[in-house]
C-alpha cells in the first residue's frame, strides 16, 4: 500500500472524521463533569467495546480474507479459528459493495481504522496506563502499531529496492525449485565441461563443482567464495588458470568466423539460418549446443573446427555458470529483502497482535467478572 | 532451457505452476508465531495472576496512603462493580460504598447548609464521588472544579438564605478579598501595646549605630548587659525573635513573656531603702536583680505580689535583721528565723513601694525614666488595665488578657514553612512601620495572587489554601478506631 496513492485519500478523511466524532463525547464529559474519564463508566465501556469490534475486526479481516481466498486443505483447527472468524466478522461480508473487494482495500481498512481504534481506546482508557494488566495491553497495542507503521514504511521503499536490484524477481515460494533448477543446470554444464576436458583438469572442475558450486546453489549462500560478485569473479578466474582455459577475448566474432568457415563450406542456408537465430539469442551455450548438434551428426568436423569448437564451447559454458552464480546471488537478495519485507509482520505484528487479542479477552472478562 | 538467460517468458517456463500449494517460511512462521505468542501471553497472564494476585486487574495504583491494603480489594470495594450494568445506566456505582471508607475516616461535612453530598451524623456522603482511586494521583488534590461545581454558583447549592461566602468563584483570580479583610477595617484586638516599628529598627540603633565611637558603643553594651545578647539576637533574627513557627512550621506559636520579652522588660523587685551597712547594701542589689515570674494564663498580679514578698522576706532572712520575735509561728518556709512585727512593717512597706512602682497607671508613664531598660514603668508598659486605678480590688489591677490571635484566616489553611524562602516582610510589608496593637499585618489576597497564579507557575488550585471536610466534625481526632492488624492485612510482614 502506498502511502502516496490517493486512494488513501478517501480513507483517511473518513477515518479523522469517525475519530472526531467519536471523543466529542468524552471531551463533553471532561467539559461538564471534573470526574475523570474511565474505562468503567458507561461512555468508558462504549469507547471499549467500540474498540474491541474495531480492533478485532481490522485484525482479523485478513484471517477472514484468507479462509474466503484459499484453495488449499488446511489442518483442521486453523480452518475451524478462520471459519469462526468468518463468522464473527460475518457484518462485513454482509456488505454487498465490501464483499468483493481486493485486498488493498482490506489493507486500507486494516491500517486507517487500526489508528482510529487506537483513538477509541484512548477515549476508553482516559490515557491512563492503568495497573499491570493494561500497562501490558498499552505496550502491546504501542508495538503494534509501530510494526504496522514501520511495515508500511518498508512496503514503500523495498519493493523498489527489489526490482532495481533482482530484475528477474520470481515467487518467493517458487524459489527453492529455481535453486534446484540453478543446480541442475550447472550440473549439465559441468559433466559436458568435463567430457571435454583433459584428464588433469577434469579433477579440478569436479572438485570445484561439488565442493563449492552445487553447494552454494543448493544452499546457504552466504559464506561461499560465491556469495559476492567479488570472490566469485576470483573464483572462477582461479578456475580458468588451473585448467588453462584462458578468456576468449572476442567470442561472438571468432564464432562468427567459425560460422563463415562452415559457410564456405558450403552449408545449406536452412542451417546457417538457424546458426543465425541461435546468434540472435546471444546466449553462447545454446550457440555452442546448437553448434555440435548440427555439425557432429550431418558434416563431421575437422579436428581443427573441432578444437575450436571446443575452445569456444569451454568458455561458453564457464561464463554459463558464472551466470548461475549471478541468478543465486540475486535469488539470494530477493531472500533477504522479502525477509525484512514480509519478516516484520510474521515475527513482531501478527504475533502481538495475536498476544493483544489473549489480553484483551483477559481483560474483558476480568471487567466484567468483578 | 537455461536458467541463466531469464527472459519473464523464460521464468515462467521454469517455474511450478503450483508453487503457490507450498508456503514458505514467512507463511508457515506466521500462523505458529502467532499461536506461540497467544500460548505466552496466557501463560505470562497466569504468572502475573498468580504473582500478583487481584494487583493485575487494578485500574491502576492505589494512593500512597492506602498502599497497605493493595492487594485486599475487599477493603474498599465491599460491593460488586456491576460493570455490565453500567452499559445501560448512567448513575455511578464505584463499588465502594461511604462505609467503607467511614470505617477508617472521620470525614466531616464540609458547610452546614450545603444540599449536596452531606449524609448523616454529619458525615459527607458519596467519597468516591470526589475522591477517586486507581488514579495514581493524591486523593486530596482536588481539581478546582470539584469545588467551582458548587461555588461558581453558591446560591444553587445551599439552603437557607444567601451565603455568607462569595456567591462565584471559579479560580484564584477571581478570589474575593480574604474573609477576614472583606468587611470594616479589621484591627487585632490584641490587647498587649507592642511597636514592631520600634522593636526591628531599635536593636541597630543601639548596638550599631554608625554615630558612636568603638569605645562608645563598648560602653553601651556594658550598659545593656544581659540584654546586648538578646538585642543582638533581635538584630540578627529579626522577626523571627518572637515569631517562632510551630513543630510543623506552618504556624507562628504565641509569644510569650518569659521567651521573647523579658529579657529586656524583666519582672523585678527593687528593694530601696537607705541601707547603712554593706551587707544589706549588696544583697538588696542581688535580689532586686533576680527576676519574678510573669503570670501565666488565669494568674493574677495576686501571684506577682505573693513572689514580691517572698522576695522580701528572703531578703530579711539573709539580711540579718535582729529579730525580736522568735515565737513567730507563721513564718514563710525559707525564713530560718521567726518572722518578726518590725520584718512585717518593713516588708509591708517595701511591698507598696515596689507595687506602686510596678503598678503605676499608664498615664504616670511621662515621668519615668529609661523605662525600656530597667523595666521601672511597670505592668501597664504592656497590658491595658481593666479596673480604675482607685477601684482596685485588694490594690491589685487587673488587665485585660492579650489575646494574641493565632489564626486569622480559619477556612484556610497555610504553612509558614513552604514560604521560608523569603523574606517574612515580602508577605508582611508593613511590619516595620507598624506602631500600633491593632495593626494587622497580614497580606491581603491581592498580594498572594501575585505569586499564586498560573502564570507565575505558582500552585493556585482551591485546595491549596482550602480544606473541604469539616475537621471539627472529627470527633476521635488521631484517636482512630482500627488496630494496625485490621488496618494493614500484611502487617507483620505476612
Amino acid at each position: 500500500m502506498h502511502l502516496r496513492d490517493r486512494r488513501n485519500l478517501p480513507w483517511a478523511i473518513v477515518t479523522a472524521v469517525l475519530a472526531a466524532l467519536a471523543a466529542v463525547p468524552c471531551f463533553m464529559r471532561a467539559f461538564l463533569t471534573p470526574l475523570p474519564m474511565t474505562g468503567g463508566t458507561t461512555l468508558g465501556l462504549w469507547y471499549g467495546t467500540a474498540a474491541a469490534v474495531l480492533m478485532l475486526s481490522v485484525g482479523l479481516v485478513f484471517v477472514a480474507l484468507r479462509a474466503r481466498d484459499r484453495r488449499l486443505p488446511q489442518p483442521g483447527w486453523i480452518a475451524a479459528v478462520e471459519q469462526l472468524i468468518c463468522v464473527l466478522l460475518w457484518p462485513l461480508r454482509m456488505i454487498p459493495a465490501w464483499r468483493k473487494q481486493p485486498r488493498a482495500f482490506w489493507l486500507r481498512f486494516h491500517v486507517w481504522f487500526g489508528l482510529l481504534s487506537v483513538v477509541l481506546v484512548l477515549c476508553h482508557s482516559g490515557v491512563r496506563a492503568g495497573g499491570l494488566l493494561t500497562i501490558a495491553l498499552w505496550v502491546l497495542l504501542g508495538l503494534i502499531v509501530l510494526s504496522g507503521a514501520l511495515g508500511l514504511l518498508l512496503q514503500q521503499y523495498l519493493p523498489g529496492s527489489l526490482a532495481q536490484q533482482v530484475p528477474q524477481e520470481a515467487p518467493f515460494e517458487q524459489l527453492p525449485h529455481l535453486y534446484r533448477g540453478l543446480a541442475g543446470r550447472a550440473d549439465e554444464l559441468v559433466v559436458r565441461l568435463a567430457a571435454i576436458a583433459p584428464a588433469e583438469t577434469k579433477t579440478e572442475l569436479l572438485g570445484f563443482h561439488t565442493g563449492t558450486l552445487r553447494p552454494y546453489l543448493l544452499g546457504t549462500p552466504s559464506g561461499s567464495p560465491l556469495a559476492t560478485a567479488l570472490s566469485a569473479d576470483e573464483t572462477f578466474s582461479k578456475l580458468r588458470l588451473i585448467t588453462g582455459w584462458s578468456v576468449v577475448e572476442d567470442r561472438a566474432g571468432e564464432v562468427e568466423k567459425f560460422i563463415g568457415a562452415l559457410v564456405e563450406r558450403k552449408l545449406a542456408d536452412k542451417a546457417l539460418n538457424q546458426v543465425r537465430d541461435l546468434f540472435a539469442l546471444e546466449s553462447p551455450a545454446k550457440l555452442a549446443q546448437a553448434c555440435n548438434d548440427l555439425f557432429s551428426a550431418a558434416t563431421p568436423l575437422q579436428p581443427a573446427e573441432s578444437q575450436q569448437l571446443a575452445r569456444l564451447c569451454r568458455d561458453a559454458w564457464l561464463e554459463d555458470l558464472a551466470r548461475l552464480c549471478r541468478s543465486r546471488r540475486e535469488f539470494a537478495e530477493q531472500e533477504r529483502l522479502s525477509f525484512w519485507l514480509h519478516g516484520w509482520l510474521a515475527l513482531v505484528h501478527v504475533p502481538l497482535s495475536a498476544a493483544l487479542l489473549v489480553l484483551t479477552i483477559a481483560h474483558i472478562v476480568a471487567s466484567l467478572y468483578y | 532451457m537455461s536458467l541463466a538467460d531469464r527472459s519473464p517468458k523464460a521464468l515462467t517456463d521454469s517455474l511450478e505452476l503450483d508453487y503457490f500449494r507450498r508456503q514458505r517460511w514467512p507463511r508457515r512462521l506466521r500462523t505458529w508465531a502467532a499461536v506461540g505468542a497467544a500460548v505466552l501471553a496466557v501463560v505470562a497472564f497466569i504468572a502475573a495472576v498468580g504473582a500478583s494476585g487481584q494487583r493485575s486487574f487494578q485500574a491502576g495504583p492505589v494512593a500512597e496512603p492506602h498502599a497497605g491494603f493493595a492487594d485486599d480489594c475487599a477493603k474498599c470495594h465491599g460491593e460488586s462493580f456491576r460493570t455490565a450494568s453500567k452499559f445501560w445506566t448512567s448513575s455511578p456505582h464505584f463499588a465502594t460504598p461511604d462505609a467503607a471508607c467511614l470505617h477508617c475516616h472521620e470525614a466531616g461535612r464540609h458547610a452546614a447548609r450545603q444540599t449536596e453530598n452531606t449524609g448523616t451524623n454529619d458525615q459527607a456522603s458519596n467519597c468516591a464521588g470526589c475522591h477517586r482511586e486507581h488514579l495514581g494521583q493524591s486523593l486530596v488534590r482536588l481539581s478546582d472544579r470539584y469545588c467551582t461545581q458548587c461555588h461558581a454558583n453558591l446560591a444553587q447549592h445551599t439552603s437557607g438564605g444567601p451565603a455568607k461566602y462569595a456567591n462565584t468563584i471559579h479560580d484564584f483570580a477571581g478570589h474575593p478579598e480574604f474573609g477576614a479583610w472583606r468587611n470594616e477595617q479589621l484591627k487585632d484586638p490584641g490587647s498587649i501595646r507592642f511597636n514592631h516599628q520600634v522593636h526591628l529598627a531599635l536593636p541597630a540603633t543601639l548596638l550599631d549605630s554608625e554615630k558612636l565611637s568603638e569605645a562608645e558603643r563598648k560602653a553601651r553594651r556594658e550598659r545593656l548587659g544581659e540584654m546586648a545578647p538578646a538585642f543582638e539576637n533581635l538584630n540578627q533574627q529579626q522577626c523571627q525573635y518572637c515569631h517562632e513557627p510551630d513543630a510543623g512550621r506552618r504556624y507562628m506559636k504565641p509569644v510569650r513573656y518569659d521567651n521573647h520579652c523579658s529579657t529586656c522588660h524583666p519582672l523585678r523587685v527593687p528593694i530601696v531603702a537607705s541601707w547603712t551597712d554593706e551587707k544589706s547594701r549588696s544583697l538588696a542589689l542581688a535580689i532586686s536583680g533576680e527576676r519574678l515570674h510573669h503570670p501565666g494564663p488565669g494568674q493574677t498580679a495576686a501571684n506577682v505580689r505573693g513572689e514580691c514578698l517572698e522576695h522580701l522576706f528572703r531578703f530579711l532572712a539573709k539580711a540579718g535583721t535582729p529579730s525580736a520575735m522568735k515565737q513567730e509561728p507563721a513564718r514563710p518556709p525559707i525564713l530560718d528565723r521567726p518572722l518578726t512585727n518590725t520584718d512585717r512593717s518593713w516588708a509591708e512597706a517595701r511591698r507598696a513601694e515596689i507595687e506602686r512602682i510596678l503598678y503605676r497607671p499608664q498615664s504616670e508613664f511621662a515621668r519615668v525614666n529609661d523605662t525600656v531598660l530597667w523595666s521601672q514603668a511597670g505592668c501597664a508598659y504592656c497590658h491595658q488595665e481593666k479596673t480604675a486605678p482607685d477601684q482596685r480590688p485588694n490594690g491589685l489591677p487587673e488587665y485585660e488578657p492579650p489575646q494574641q490571635q493565632s489564626r486569622w484566616f480559619p477556612h484556610a489553611e497555610f504553612n509558614h514553612g513552604s514560604h521560608r524562602a523569603m523574606a517574612c516582610t515580602a508577605c508582611h510589608e508593613k511590619a516595620q512601620t507598624s506602631t500600633q496593637t491593632s495593626d494587622v499585618l497580614l497580606p491581603k489576597a491581592d498580594l498572594c495572587k501575585q505569586c499564586h497564579n498560573p502564570a507565575a507557575g505558582v500552585r493556585s488550585d482551591c485546595v491549596t489554601c482550602h480544606l473541604y471536610h469539616d475537621r471539627t466534625c472529627e470527633k476521635r481526632g488521631l484517636n482512630g478506631m482500627l488496630s494496625a492488624r485490621e488496618l494493614v492485612p500484611g502487617f507483620g510482614g505476612k
